[in-house]
């Protein structure tokens, strides 16, 4: 009963969205208040109704009820608890109904703290925001019902894909998604404004922290998609410039430098029109991100089962939001006001540069991505374009944004000291030429341009360092002076400081990974030992081993260093027993300077089992460094000054007992 | 009946909800220029926080706040025009109209939409439950493991198996009730019943293969009465499933014909042929390879209930899904011996697909393992040392249809 | 600075970047675009040596073999031609034979395909689509489950 009650909840859901996508735009064209008014109560009965549908259909997993299609076809009455609920989500049915919730949950946000926002402003919202759910609940209903029933119901499930059952992919969806969903309400955003032919003032502060949270969400939960891939699919490999992953890569990539942009947008109400432009192009990219991995139609490692004709439905959907907004652009771009003007030289410039560079790498990773795609339907050649082509494109086009990264927060608004700035960096620019000094000293071998990249890191980690040391006069004034500074901080300076501190990090661990991994294929038979990275590494043999809903293989590998046991590392095959597919269980041994990886592979003929092993130097700081810049952001968010204050409300009647909604 | 009192308390709750704006007579909403005004003071505010924290450049500071009070006093000196456009007069009546016919729409079209998609008449569905259900039949449970007891200690007892073998064909351990009833076959004597047991049982354990024996069985019941003809379902699934449509498609037009016209199962046949004739003439099927027939009489209901889901059209599976199909089934069977080993047919089986997969080495380990578990089972190792040596032709077939 | 002015030099800029990221892009496309080919093309002496591509179909039945230390071979078919490969290090744990499979190396003078990547797949019921296509264009009846596999789940 309570499934059909979610499938009931949902259908009312869609009707509610209809609703509000057609009444409070409509109100706010009429400018009559009480239609403009409908989309608060319906943004709320929204969300309310479809969470009803998501936790039934969560119920349904975990009681394992396998009546539900859904819940037969993904679930398995094995499976343990937590990989029931993260199984919610682990298929298409289940995280397009996440997708929508999530949604809602956005639209649901700009009714109810909305209240400062402008009418016409907050209605056209909603009803934009509600449009798009209103089309993927109708994708929901009509492609790929999670609510579908089977009669008589199957003994139990088919079971989770086995290398879904992890605990940093049972999270990964969800942050995904609130990436991906968040920048919808920049989206919405900018099309009411386009809507409108006006941007108010409380336009860029209601956007920007909205499309932070978004921004956050998506770092930590592409940085988690990657940390998995990292340690369970058993090729040592972080990021494969595939498609699935360049989907998530480039919403972010947009949405960095919307994040950006908005803030000009805010202090100096410039660069209105390329921001409400970026605002939709992120969006669309987040759509695209969509479709391409609920289509099928790339060819990518990631891919799971796909549907063609979900697949065409999805590409609908984006092309009408994308051609929708893009085409409102067009015709009311130029009624929007022009904003401050800025010389080249100051924050303006400097996020501007930010802004092109961001955008541009984000078109090569674009071409890469669908230039296959482009290329067979023209041609009918079938091509991939691999990792090279990412290396050549967008790793150079990153080069002078980061060496500009540590300049830009030192920059005034309007028009800056260049010369001042730089003065500021020097202590950050002599620790980075020390690096490179001792990089290429202490290295033999590697490629030539590494040191470079260590230097660019640290100058970037440094910088970011350096700017809040000038702004709490480290070393200027008294110590107690500068802490009083410091604590006074605003937060959103201090976000932007560990942010850019992390993106530091980041590239000194990409760097380190990349240039000096070492890795070594070969057979191993008991008692054989083999030296990798100044490691040596036993193997001990192979056991077969039990778990709760898998047998496996483990084996187990003694590491010592110059003769002084390290650890002992333990990869495994394993066969799951629903489905029955095979995963590889990497051993890892992290240190701060490095992973020593193990993985198992295939059993020889003679006893002895094919062995991965590979040392990943610092490759702890990428993921690290993604964690600095979601705290970062977070810090900054919580900044009082990103909220609006209420607007004094002009009443022609009494206001009494009129609740400020 | 309770879930359509809560569809419509659900509906009601909806409704209340939207009509709030309505109720409300005096909505304020916010004038732009009134929120505009509100972020310039804030701003202002904020800048003049930053300078008694004294992180701010002081001419910096005064640019900024020289260009936000800019933007304030333009501001306000240009609104107030737009304030006085909304007219009360003409909205009431048309907000309430629209607001009237949300509420009088939704409800309506929910309830159509629900009975188009949504499946009232089913409850759920809880695993938890039906263990539960299964645990109250326990009286049960406990009676098998008695004969089981029983019958491991005398093997020979035709009785006990006769008893026991459409239990375990009802509790859905197919594999034991097919060992159960084969051994019934064997000690009791074969009868049509048991035989009809044995196939479903078979087919069942199998997922819908229709193996040699399956067939065989099915010959066999026809001798023994004739008048069976709905036996003759397996008998075309089986050339169905050997890739001989034309065959397949004979036998069911023939079971058609003969079929009484009373009987369940005969549109589970017609829509089998169906499939196979659109194959025929080289058409996808499409999804519709899982003919959803009525519910199948219980008990020796047998060949309909094989046609209506223990079919899935291994012939048309990919490679992929064959494979995976095969050696989940082969799994299932290894796993099954492991804790029951006394079961010689089962061995073989298994030795069998070990072998049709490749794996010769785990075939041959399978057969010393069945040894070892039968090794006081006389007859068993005489039907072992048989299959070994059929073994290495079968392993010349390339699939194990 | 004059409004356009500023707004020249913002055009210009974007442009500069935009043509340095072009160029780029044409230079990284020449170097590193890998096509995609079946056995039956390479039985057609389509392909010149020494050239890097993809090999994608249907790993065939009997055919995989492993020898020396990590070395393994396997042969690829689209049921038309078939390709041996050869291949060392670690296959990916959803290798299996008859399931469809994308090697990526050079073929050999001698008609060997010699993969250093051989590509994985995290789904049982997921195959590449070019595979899927290109076997469908040689006529090669796959079953609908490759064609529109998320439809097994439900079956």
């Amino acid at each position: 009963m309570i499934i059909e009650f979610g499938h009931f909840a949902l259908i009312l859901a869609l009707l509610v969205a209809a609703a509000q996508t057609i009444i409070p735009a409509w109100g706010a064209a009429k400018r009559d208040p009480r239609l403009m008014a409908f989309g608060e109560p319906a943004a709320v009965s929204q969300v309310v109704l479809i969470l009803i549908a998501f936790l039934a259909l969560m119920y349904a997993y975990v009681v394992s009820d396998f009546s539900v299609a859904n819940v037969a076809a993904n679930s398995h009455s094995s499976k343990p608890l937590i990989y029931r609920i993260s199984g919610v989500w682990g298929n298409h049915e289940g995280s397009m109904l996440l997708w929508v919730l999530i949604l809602a949950i956005f639209g649901a946000a700009v009714a109810l703290f909305g209240n400062n926002l402008p009418a016409a402003l907050r209605a056209n919202v909603l009803s934009v925001q509600s449009s798009i759910a209103l089309a993927f609940l109708l994708f929901i209903l009509i492609t790929s019902n999670p609510f579908e029933r089977l009669d008589p119901a199957p003994l139990d499930g088919r079971g989770l894909n086995p290398i879904l059952q992890d605990p940093a992919l049972a999270f990964h969806p969800p942050f995904l998604y609130m990436g991906y969903v968040g920048f919808s309400l920049a989206f919405s955003f900018a099309v009411a404004a386009l809507i409108e032919g006006r941007t108010d003032a409380a336009w860029a502060r209601w956007v920007r922290p909205w499309t932070l949270l978004a921004w956050m969400c998506l770092t930590i939960g592409i940085a988690m998609g990657s940390w998995w891939a990292y340690y369970e699919l058993g090729w040592g490999g972080w990021w494969f410039w595939d498609p699935v992953e360049n989907a998530s890569f480039m919403p972010w990539l947009a949405g960095t430098a919307l994040l950006h942009s908005a803030l000009v947008m805010e202090k100096r109400e410039a660069l209105k029109v390329w921001t409400i432009l970026l605002a939709i192009l992120t969006f669309s990219l987040s759509l695209m991100g969509t479709f391409l991995v609920r289509s099928g139609v790339l060819s990518s490692v990631h891919a799971f089962a796909v549907d063609p004709g979900r697949g065409v439905f999805v590409l609908s959907i984006m092309l009408l939001f994308t051609g929708g907004g893009l085409a409102l652009f067009a015709y009311r771009a130029r009624d929007l006001a022009q904003g401050g003007i800025f010389s080249p030289i100051s924050r303006e410039g400097a996020l501007v540069l930010n802004n092109v560079l961001l955008t541009t790498g984000c078109v090569t990773v674009l071409v890469g991505t669908l230039y296959p795609l482009a290329l067979e339907s023209l041609t009918g050649a079938k091509i991939s374009v691999g990792a090279p082509y990412f290396n050549m494109t967008f790793v150079p086009l990153m080069f002078p944004l980061l060496l500009a990264v540590p300049l830009g927060p030192l920059l005034a608004w309007k028009r800056a000291d260049l010369a001042a700035a730089m003065q500021r960096l020097i202590a950050a620019g002599v620790l980075a030429l020390l690096v490179m000094v001792i990089a290429f000293a202490v290295t033999e071998r590697g490629p030539w341009l590494a040191p470079f990249g260590f230097a660019i890191g640290v100058w970037v980690m440094a910088g970011a360092l350096s700017e809040t040391a000038f702004r709490i006069k480290l070393g200027q004034a008294p110590l107690s002076e500068s802490w009083r500074r410091l604590t006074n901080l605003p937060r959103a300076s201090v976000g932007t400081t560990l942010a850019h501190f992390g993106v530091g990090l980041m590239v000194c661990g990409i760097v380190g990974t990349s240039a000096y991994k070492s890795e070594e294929i070969l057979l191993m038979r008991p008692g054989e030992t083999k030296a990798i990275a100044g490691y040596e590494l036993v193997f001990r043999g192979a056991a077969p081993s039990k778990g709760p809903n898998y047998t496996e293989i483990v084996g187990v590998f003694d590491v010592t260093r110059n003769g002084n046991p390290v650890t002992r590392l333990e990869p495994a095959k394993r066969i799951y027993d629903a489905p029955p597919q095979p995963t590889s269980e990497a051993g890892i041994y992290a240190s701060w300077g490095g992973d020593l990886y193990a993985v198992l592979g295939d059993q020889q003929g003679d006893g002895g089992f094919a062995v991965r092993l590979y040392f990943h130097p610092l490759v702890r700081f990428i993921w690290i460094g993604a964690l600095i810049m979601f705290f970062g952001g977070a810090i900054s968010l919580s900044d009082r000054r990103l909220r609006v204050g209420a607007p004094q409300k002009r009443s022609t009647r009494a206001p009494i007992g009129v609740p400020a909604e | 009946m309770l879930l359509w009192v809560c569809f419509a308390i659900l509906t009601a709750a909806v409704v209340a909800l939207l009509l709030r704006p309505l109720r409300r007579a005096d909505t304020m909403p916010v004038e732009p220029a009134a929120a505009d005004l509100a972020v310039y003071r804030d701003q202002l505010r904020e800048l003049d926080a930053e300078r008694e924290r004294g992180l701010v450049i002081e001419s910096e500071l005064e640019s900024a706040r020289a260009e936000v009070a800019r933007r304030l006093l333009k501001r306000a000196g240009d609104d107030k025009v737009v304030a006085s456009s909304r007219d009360d007069t003409t909205s009431h009546p048309r907000a309430q109209r629209i607001y009237l016919a949300v509420v009088a729409l939704l409800p309506v079209v929910a309830i159509g939409l629900y009975l188009v998609s949504g499946s009232p008449h089913l409850a759920g569905h809880p695993y938890a439950e039906r263990q539960a259900a299964e645990e109250g039949a326990s009286s049960v449970v406990a009676l098998i493991a008695k004969v089981e007891e029983r019958l491991r200690e005398h093997p020979e007892d035709g009785r006990g198996w006769d008893v026991v073998a459409p239990i375990y064909l009802r509790l859905g351990r197919f594999a034991d009730a097919a060992h159960a009833f084969a051994e019934a076959n064997r000690l009791e004597g074969e009868t049509v019943k048991r035989l009809l047991g044995f196939a479903e049982a078979t087919l069942m354990a199998e997922n819908g293969i229709v193996s040699e024996a399956v067939r065989r069985t099915a010959l066999r019941v026809l001798e023994l009465e004739p008048q069976r003809i709905e036996v003759g379902v397996w008998l075309a699934l089986a050339k169905e499933q050997d890739g001989d449509l034309a065959a397949a498609a004979a036998g069911y037009r023939e079971l058609l014909a003969k079929a009484p016209e009373k009987a369940q199962w005969r549109s589970a046949v017609a829509e089998r042929l169906d499939l196979v004739t659109k194959k025929l003439n080289g058409e996808n099927p499409g999804t519709a390879p899982k003919p959803a027939a009525p519910e199948a009489a219980a008990g020796n209901g047998g060949p309909d209930a094989a046609a209506r889901d223990a079919a899935p059209d291994v012939a048309a599976m990919s490679p992929a899904d064959r494979d995976a199909f095969i050696q989940s089934m082969v799994e299932r069977l290894a796993a099954r011996l492991k804790d029951n080993g006394k079961d010689a047919e089962g061995w073989i089986r298994l030795a069998r697909a070990y072998k049709v997969l490749g794996r010769d080495q785990d075939a041959a380990n399978a057969l010393a393992s069945a040894r070892e578990n039968l090794a006081d089972d006389k007859a068993a190792l005489d039907q072992i040392a048989k299959a070994e040596q059929s073994l290495d032709q079968i392993g010349k077939e390339q699939s194990p249809q | 600075m004059t409004r356009k002015q500023r707004r020249g030099l913002l055009i210009g800029l974007g442009v500069g970047v935009l043509s340095i990221a072009a160029v780029l892009m044409m230079f990284a496309f020449r170097q590193s675009i890998v096509f995609f080919h079946t056995p039956s093309d390479v039985a057609e002496h389509k392909i010149a040596q020494g050239v890097r591509f993809r090999l994608g179909g249907l790993v065939k039945e009997g055919t995989v073999a492993r020898g020396e230390g990590t070395r393994v071979s396997f042969s690829v078919t689209d049921t038309i031609g078939t390709v041996p490969v050869s291949y060392e290090g670690i296959l990916p744990d959803l290798f299996r034979e008859g399931q469809g499979v994308v090697a990526e190396g050079i073929l050999g003078p001698d008609g060997n395909f010699v993969a250093d990547t051989v590509l994985a797949k995290h789904d049982e019921t997921y195959m590449p689509p070019e595979v899927a296509k290109a076997l469908k264009e040689k006529g090669v009846e796959l079953g609908k489950s490759a064609e529109h596999p998320g439809e097994t789940q439900t079956q």
